[in-house]
């Protein structure tokens, strides 16, 4: 235990940097785009620069480009930021490429940048979520929540027998995301005669809060059989109150998203599953949907990647590390 | 002498009356009788919240007679009790003194991450690597309690606009520190810790009593309890008296970040992971429970074992609530309603006292 | 003499404030220093507790020069000042105010952690409340629950029980009805019996007759009068703060002059 983890902390550490120097040097290149020997050109313009989320969806997207011959980078802030993330867009129109991927920081504010770039003739693609203005992007790429809940809601029924009852752990009221991960599962779950779903409690995305809230429903509910946590702040809270309430293995918890203590969580066995989204494929079918246009096929304008439910069981196998968020290419 | 007044809301008017004109303005007076002392005590806050939790409890318990006044489920509460009630008693103290401190959430956090780290680069799973921890996580948490003190008495700058700032810069610095990932290579020395019960109860809510029990005695009976009453009830009045008014105001400020330290090693311990993200409500829930528990927003009054009773209130509700499975928006608003309440009649009390 | 000032001078920036004033207190005597607005009481008592320094001017107590540095230095040679704000702490009771910043400790091992002692500091408060004859009888109220003369008694007992040679009152009365006004008169006068030194600071003259021994009066930034409280109508007095009669500091008094002149000033 103690050499896998700080070997894997050493590990994680240098990756970061390297990403850190990789997304450097690319910035340095900047003015050097455009497609100059032909080959069709993609730049991805993710929320922030460093987080594993995009970073992934970037790796996803690189190795597409290099199967495919695709001249591809990534261009980025450190910050989540919309001003910042308008001037790297009105700087890549200059730049010209042929298709920008972009993970929007605001769905109206990157309205009038990325208008301008499909004025100038750039292919304009969404990653993890559209412009309010429909009409500015080819295709939008985004895992659909709803899938994602109907996932954890079979996998959880599978794992109880199908019967009992389940407690819904959310964020905060009003959040679309939230709200289309809990419909996913709701309906889901309705499909089992035998399993009911419990009012759901919201965190505010406090992990204390969802601690409470796991332990006091485990503790006083003796129909409960499992919690689903539609964030990751929610599952790591849940994990802790369940076992808090001497519940663990009796009570299931099932959540959505990782993080890396989920991730650690899912080695150790205290957690039973989570839906892993797929940035990696988000990137892939960005760079693949980039080239189908520039042949002048058909993109769908809605796409959807898939996902993964890992367990403690498949945690490990090749199939879901390929999904599990990447801090470097490597 | 009127020119180095000023701190004063007992009694006198600014500009002295006319010679020979006979003032009522003091007006009708209380009368001087004694009151009962039961009938005293039943009028202070920390009595009434007593009252309405004890109602809450009574009520949970009729609702839920099966699951909720079980002693698995008293034992949740305590546990999730535990680690805001820490952070808590500091925050008592603050306000006490007339202070504010919004930022224990962030300094949470920050301790946490930088003792998590620590941790992380000295390597080793056992008990020599989590004592740096503590003493790293005590360490971050008194440091920015003293930044905080000596921003809000050496610059002057306003206590909610310091904490605000340190709210915003202690949890952009635990970014920078973990990079915005969460640590989760905790030794296992200090996760064992979590699963321990010794009597019954965790260690978490063993440490919470004893920080309360000392925190609630030095407040009630000691000099350094009292001199915080007097600054927070009047400054003016302190610093006439001798007392280095500023000095012990920073010291509140080091109390409460040190008090924040502690609440980030054991939330570590808790949740064995520094859970970056999820304690952006924790510094307003420890102003809510300290409110609700008398504490003056004003400063001058309040106790430690109401701010116990204050922190228990939202506890019990928001428990209850999920054991009776209540859709979670009435939590909200019941906490919402008790906590206005409370202030309102605070302020009822102070103003009928302020006319006399 | 107890406390005796002469030749104080003061000015802030350009405007002279005082020149050169002469002052003294008696123990066991209720000094009156009475003045119109802008004559200088608020600066002189200021100076004399140790709050501001004169820019010339010597001070004494007990005939012996002293260089006043703070109102700490001052307190610590016996000399309290109770502020028109009376600087009470209202959550808190009297005794606690009483005791504020001067609290007693337990003796032994609980003192040593700073536990306070607060079965003697109430007992002490107590009996100076009864000794002083005031109407504090609630020790478990808070100052804010008390009466105006009520808060008045807690800071001038406050300021007794600490002062061992002199108290300054600035306008204890000002913000009092008259049967509170009696009460803290009648403290005053039974301060001064113990042995005291009182300097009250007043714009009442009906109650520096009553309750002073010597009225002192000043006027753009002199002394103008010093005059025993018997025997002196408001109307003296009246005439020396206005300066309708400019009277030496001695015991001229001739009733019917000073009257005559105070009413022709005022007539103009």
């Amino acid at each position: 235990m103690k050499t896998t983890r700080t070997a894997r902390a050493a590990a994680l550490a240098a990756a970061s940097l390297l990403a850190l120097t990789a997304c450097g040097g690319s910035s340095d290149e900047a003015g050097s785009g455009g497609s100059g020997d032909g080959k069709l050109s993609v730049v991805y313009v993710p929320g922030l620069t460093g987080n594993p989320f995009y970073n992934t969806v970037g790796c996803g997207a690189q190795a597409k480009a290099d199967e495919l011959g695709v001249d591809f980078k990534v261009q980025g802030s450190p910050e989540f930021d919309v001003a910042k993330q308008t001037a790297i867009v009105n700087a890549l129109v200059a730049d010209a490429p042929d298709a920008l991927m972009i993970s929007v920081t605001d769905s109206t504010a990157m309205k009038l940048p990325l208008a301008e770039a499909k004025a100038a003739g750039i292919d304009v693609i969404t990653i993890d979520g559209d412009l309010e203005d429909k009409s500015i992007a080819l295709t939008n790429i985004q895992s659909d929540n709803e899938e994602g809940g109907a996932l954890a809601a079979e996998n959880l029924a599978k794992l109880v027998g199908e019967k009992g009852a389940v407690l819904g752990i959310n964020q905060s009221p009003g959040n679309p995301i939230g709200e289309a991960r809990e419909k996913g599962f709701k309906d889901k779950l309705a499909e089992y005669p035998g399993m009911t779903y419990l009012e759901t409690q919201y965190s505010e995305n406090s992990t204390a809060t969802a601690a409470q809230i796991a332990s006091a429903a485990a503790t006083s509910n003796a129909d409960l059989v499992g919690v689903y946590t539609m964030s990751t702040n929610n599952t790591e809270g849940a994990i802790t109150g369940v076992r808090e309430a001497g519940k663990t293995g009796v009570v299931r918890v099932v959540g959505y998203d990782t993080s890396e203590p989920i991730l650690q969580a899912l080695e150790d066995g205290t957690v039973d599953g989570v839906v892993v989204q797929y940035p990696y494929g988000e990137g892939q079918t960005g760079v693949q949907s980039a080239v189908d246009a520039s042949e002048g096929k058909d993109v769908p304008r809605e796409q959807t990647a898939p996902f993964v439910f890992a367990t403690p069981e498949n945690q490990a196998s090749d199939e879901v590390q390929q999904y599990v968020y990447k801090t470097d290419c490597a | 002498m009127s020119a180095t007044t000023g701190g004063g809301a007992a009694a006198a008017g600014a500009a002295p009356p006319p010679a020979q004109t006979p003032r009522t303005g003091a007006g009708p007076g209380v009368p001087s009788s004694s009151r009962p002392a039961w009938r005293r005590a039943l009028s202070s806050s920390p009595a009434y919240m007593a009252v309405v939790l004890l109602v809450l409890v009574a009520l949970f318990s009729l609702l839920a007679p099966d699951t909720f006044p079980t002693a698995a489920n008293g034992r949740n509460v305590l546990t999730d009790v535990a680690v805001l009630l820490v952070m808590a008693v500091g925050t008592t103290y603050v306000l006490v003194a007339g202070g504010f401190d919004l930022s224990q959430g962030s300094v949470l956090v920050f301790a946490g991450v930088a003792a998590a780290k620590a941790m992380e680069a000295l390597g080793g799973q056992g008990a020599g690597t989590v004592l740096v921890g503590i003493a790293v996580g005590l360490l971050a948490g008194t440091a920015w309690g003293a930044v905080n003190g000596l921003v809000i008495t050496k610059l002057g700058v306003p206590a909610l606009i310091t904490t605000l700032g340190s709210t915003g810069a202690a949890l952009g610095a635990a970014q920078l520190l973990s990079n915005g990932t969460d640590v989760r290579t905790v030794p296992d020395a200090l996760i064992s810790v979590a699963v321990q019960r010794p009597l019954t109860l965790s260690w978490l809510v063993w440490v919470a009593a004893l920080v309360a029990l000392v925190g609630g005695l030095v407040l009630a009976t000691t000099r350094y309890g009292r001199h915080t009453q007097l600054i927070g009830s009047n400054a003016e009045s302190a610093r006439r008296a001798g007392i280095a008014v500023d000095r012990h105001t920073a010291s509140l400020y080091v109390l409460n970040g040190a008090l924040a330290g502690l609440a980030g090693l054991m939330s570590l311990t808790r949740f064995a992971t520094t859970t970056i993200s999820g304690h952006t409500t924790d510094g307003l829930q420890v102003i809510t429970g300290v409110v609700l528990g008398g504490t003056s927003l004003f400063g001058g009054a309040g106790t430690v074992i109401g701010t116990v009773i204050g922190m228990f209130i939202p506890g019990v509700l928001n428990n209850g609530f999920v054991v009776l499975n209540v859709q979670a928006f009435w939590q909200q608003v019941a906490v919402g309603v008790v906590l206005v309440v409370a202030v309102y009649v605070d302020q009822l009390k102070r103003r009928r006292r302020n006319a006399a | 003499m107890l406390l005796e000032a002469r030749g104080v001078h003061k000015a802030y920036g350009h405007v002279q404030v005082l020149h050169g004033v002469d002052f003294e207190a008696e123990a066991g005597k209720v000094t009156a220093l009475i003045g119109d607005n802008g004559a200088g009481k608020s600066t002189l008592v200021k100076i004399l507790s140790g709050a501001l320094a004169p820019d010339a001017g010597e001070l004494s107590l007990h005939d012996r020069r002293v260089r006043l540095t703070s109102p700490e230095h001052a307190r610590s040679l016996g000399v309290e000042t109770v502020y028109q704000d009376l600087a009470l702490a209202p959550e808190l009771g009297p005794a606690e105010n009483v005791f504020a910043g001067r609290e007693l400790l337990r003796p032994g091992l609980l003192g040593r952690l700073g536990v306070l002692d607060k079965k003697t500091m109430r007992a002490r408060a107590q009996e100076a409340f009864t000794s002083m004859g005031t109407d504090v009888k609630d020790l478990d109220a808070a100052v804010a629950a008390l009466s105006g003369g009520q808060r008045q008694s807690v800071a001038i007992c406050r300021a007794v029980m600490w002062a061992k040679d002199l108290v300054f009152l600035d306008e204890p009365t000002a913000a009092l009805g008259v049967r509170q006004t009696g009460k803290v008169l009648e403290l005053v006068r039974r301060v001064a019996d113990s042995g005291v030194g009182v300097v009250l600071i007043s714009h009442n003259m009906t109650e520096v007759l009553e309750v002073a021994d010597t009225v002192q009066v000043l006027r753009l930034g002199r002394r103008v009068a010093k005059l025993p409280a018997s025997g002196t109508t408001v109307a003296d007095l009246v005439g020396a703060m206005t300066g309708a009669l400019d009277t030496p500091v001695t015991d001229a008094r001739d009733d019917d002059r000073t009257d005559d002149r105070a009413d022709e000033r005022a007539a103009r």
